[in-house]
């Protein structure tokens, strides 16, 4: 097995084209480093020319060679800018990139807004004992800790730690309640009702396990193979759905019934498809959201039969997330526990964002009609990333609908909680 | 499940031309200058990347998948899902092809002596052929998202889909885990980075991205050349008639399903087999052609259309091209896998 190198050969800055200290561009254009060494003028000139002219002969007779010559020599007047490590800054494209579809004209700055910090539910050290979770950083790879967080109706909480291939349980305090060990590859998804909890490995095992809260576990179903990657497990009363690719969300029915009666453990799992995400527990309500820069955020719900999963009633909306700010990309959509929606995204940089400045938006659009609330924003949050380790999906909407956030730092696993205004619309207030 | 027989020629699809014709000037202008040139010795320059297709670098991600990740390693045995794999940014630059020196067929620690070896610092900060887009909404599959924070980073390969910001993409996680194709959740600490030199026509996999069994050492007893012109990209690889076992496989993931025309190109010489099998892996069977390469060199040549289904699988999407018990030299050069619906 090869070790890491210690010796790295510059490839920085000199050796991607740029001119050396009195170096012409013109020169790097013909002659790389080696034009370098030239000192005396005259004989610059006459390389030079010399080199130019055997180019221009390329150029005459083969075609093409201009456009493949680019790709290999860079000429200075168009050099990529370098970027700067650790800001986040975008800087201009090299020559020939596909550019951004023209943005229209971005509104007034608004004034930065702080998000919330959150109140601190718990931190969790890291490590593998009780009341620990786990850290893994290996130095070329994936900084990860755990890899999922659910919230159950009743409070309770489940983290599972993939790194140590096991569940933590937390009390509604955050206290330390157990562990429970798993019998997977690569445990990656999580999802939690009162009485189960769902892990899905997904990847290496392809196996779905039903936990109870002591951590016995009392099924398990065997995924089919998917056309696509798996990107969301959900309980629901009828049972955990799998999402696909972002699009297809189908309710898994498992014929294993815990060893009893003689059946087979583990047998694939039949798949019912849904209309969308599922917004409410009673799988009444179905979402679907889509993004693109162009035409902005598409919402679509639907009114779901429970017997046969079909959408009865379908209601298009085209919401604006957050006024004056562009979204890059969509993170997640819930429902908030009363009736409404809760849509994540992620906004796009501007020029004079700080580094570090919040960059998620939390939008909620309250309502309680049976489609899944109204299509205006009614309350926003907005969070900063925590890049300091994977912790699976930003944040967590809790079936109350409050917001859990795990946060890496060298203290641990911290769980914020973020609660969004309470004044709704649709919320009775009573002096 | 259509089958034709071998309809012959076709007119060469745009594609990559042979770059030697123009660089070969450049190098003269190059050599002019260095007779005139004097003072102390240049650093080497850096070595130029070959140009390749994003569907030569998603069939090499695929052919990772399974193998376990290793730190330092950047190397890994095709389509065996199992020994030791890369590490993420190994996975990187050995997809990437670069730098050229590091080749796809390389069996584990057959080359010990990459340099330089890149690494997530140098992907995230485009200290190499690659440069950052101005957004994520820009990748396309092939290119890469990287993060480093100065003492630890992490590579991964886009290969599709965004709309809810985790993107699906390969990956080689850490220890104990193995080189995956996943769809997970990226910050924004992730920089989207893409490789110079990239060619987008059809789905179009060259020769280095071809399996190739035949021997011992490096890429097995296919060596490459240029000695006949004609080839696509920047060489061919070649094999001499044998008794033993000797193949070269090009496996694409198909990104839907339906019937596709193959096309195969070679260069010709008297000196080439007569007649060489082929077989079509498909999901209906296997099928076998013959063609000789003694004629209809330096184009794209048809061997019919066939269906596939939508993904990567070398049992049931692919063709292998054998060397075993022919009667002159066979050439792997490239093969083109195009929409026929």
């Amino acid at each position: 097995m090869i070790r890491r190198r210690c010796s790295w050969t510059d490839h920085g800055e000199r050796a991607r084209g740029a001119p050396l200290p009195g170096e012409s561009g013109l020169r790097r254009v013909v002659g790389g480093g080696l034009v370098a060494r030239i000192g005396a003028p005259p004989l610059i000139a006459l390389a030079t020319a010399l080199a130019l002219l055997a180019l221009l002969l390329c150029a005459f007779f083969v075609p093409g060679f201009v456009l493949r010559a680019e790709a290999d020599t860079t000429v200075p007047t168009a050099q990529p800018a370098p970027a700067k490590p650790g800001t986040g800054e975008t800087l201009p494209n090299k020559p020939g990139a596909s550019e951004p579809a023209a943005a229209p004209a971005a509104p007034a700055q608004p004034a930065p807004v702080e998000p919330p910090p959150g109140r601190a539910l718990v931190t969790l050290p890291w490590g593998d004992g009780d009341g620990e979770v786990g850290l893994a950083q290996p130095g070329e790879g994936l900084t990860r800790g755990p890899e999922a967080l659910a919230v159950a109706p009743d409070g309770r909480i489940a983290i599972l730690d993939s790194v140590n291939l096991r569940l933590v349980l937390l009390a509604g305090d955050g206290s330390f309640a157990a562990n429970v060990p798993l019998a997977l590859a690569q445990p990656r998804f999580l999802a939690v009702d009162n009485d189960v909890l769902y892990v899905l490995d997904a990847d290496a095992d392809r196996k779905l396990v039903y936990l109870d809260w002591q951590g016995a576990e009392v099924r398990s179903a065997q995924i089919p193979v998917l056309d696509d990657a798996v990107t969301g497990l959900f309980a629901t009363d009828g049972g955990p759905c799998v999402e696909v690719a972002h699009d297809n969300v189908f309710l898994i029915e498992s014929t294993d019934n815990g060893g009893q009666e003689g059946a087979k453990r583990a047998a694939v799992a039949a798949l019912h498809a849904l209309a969308g995400r599922p917004l409410d527990r009673d799988l009444g309500k179905a979402a679907k959201i889509t993004f693109e820069p162009k035409e902005g955020v598409k919402l679509k719900r639907c009114k779901v039969d429970k017997k046969s999963l079909k959408a009865l009633q379908v209601r298009t909306a085209a919401p604006s997330l957050v006024a004056g700010r562009q979204v890059e990309h969509l993170v997640s959509l819930d429902g908030d526990g009363k009736g409404g929606l809760i849509v994540g995204a992620r906004l796009l940089r501007q020029q004079g964002d700080l580094a570090g400045a919040p960059s998620l938006i939390i939008a909620r659009m309250s309502g309680s009609d049976q489609l899944g609330g109204g299509t205006a924003v009614t309350d926003t949050l907005t969070l900063n990333d925590s890049p300091f380790a994977y912790l699976g999906q930003p944040y967590v909407v809790a079936p109350d609908g409050r917001i859990f956030q795990p946060v890496g730092s060298d203290a641990g696993y911290t769980i914020l909680v973020h609660s969004l205004p309470l004044t709704a619309i649709d919320e009775e207030v009573r002096p | 499940m259509t089958r034709q027989p071998l309809s012959g020629l076709v007119s060469p699809r745009p594609g990559r031309l042979p770059m030697r014709a123009g660089l070969a000037a450049a190098c003269l202008g190059i050599a002019l200058g260095g007779l005139f040139a004097f003072g102390p010795a240049p650093a080497p320059a850096q070595a130029a990347i070959p140009t390749m297709t994003r569907a030569e670098i998603i069939a090499r991600a695929e052919s990772a998948i399974g193998t376990d990740y290793t730190w330092g390693q950047e190397s890994w045995a095709p389509d065996t899902a199992s020994g030791d794999g890369p590490d993420c940014s190994g996975l990187g630059l050995k997809c990437w092809e670069v730098p050229k020196t590091l080749y796809y067929q390389e069996e584990n620690g057959e080359n010990a002596t990459i340099s330089p070896r890149y690494t997530s610092y140098q992907f995230y900060n485009c200290q190499g052929p690659w440069y950052e887009l101005s957004s994520r909404s820009l990748l396309e599959e092939g290119d890469i998202l990287v993060k480093n924070n100065g003492t630890s980073g992490h590579v991964t390969i886009y290969a599709g889909g965004d709309a809810w910001n985790s993107p699906v993409i390969y990956e080689a996680p850490g220890t104990g885990l193995h080189i995956r194709r996943i769809s997970r959740y990226l910050g924004s600490e992730y920089r989207p980075i893409r490789r110079e030199s990239l060619t987008d026509s059809n789905i179009v996999l060259d020769n280095p991205t071809a399996r190739s069994v035949g021997g011992t050492g490096v890429s097995g007893n296919w060596t490459r050349s240029t000695n006949v012109p004609g080839y696509y990209g920047d060489d061919y690889q070649v094999h001499g008639p044998t008794s033993n076992t000797a193949w070269a496989r090009w496996t694409p993931r198909f990104p839907s399903t339906g019937p596709y025309e193959i096309f195969l190109r070679w260069t010709s010489a008297t000196d080439r087999a007569s007649s060489i099998l082929v077989t079509v892996n498909t999901p209906a069977g296997q099928y076998k052609r013959y063609i000789t390469q003694r004629i209809n060199g330096s184009r794209w040549f048809s061997l019919g259309q066939y269906s596939f289904r939508a993904g990567y699988a070398p049992a049931t999407g692919g063709i292998t091209m054998y060397a075993t018990g022919v009667d002159g030299y066979v050439v792997a050069d490239s093969v083109m896998f195009v929409p026929a619906s």
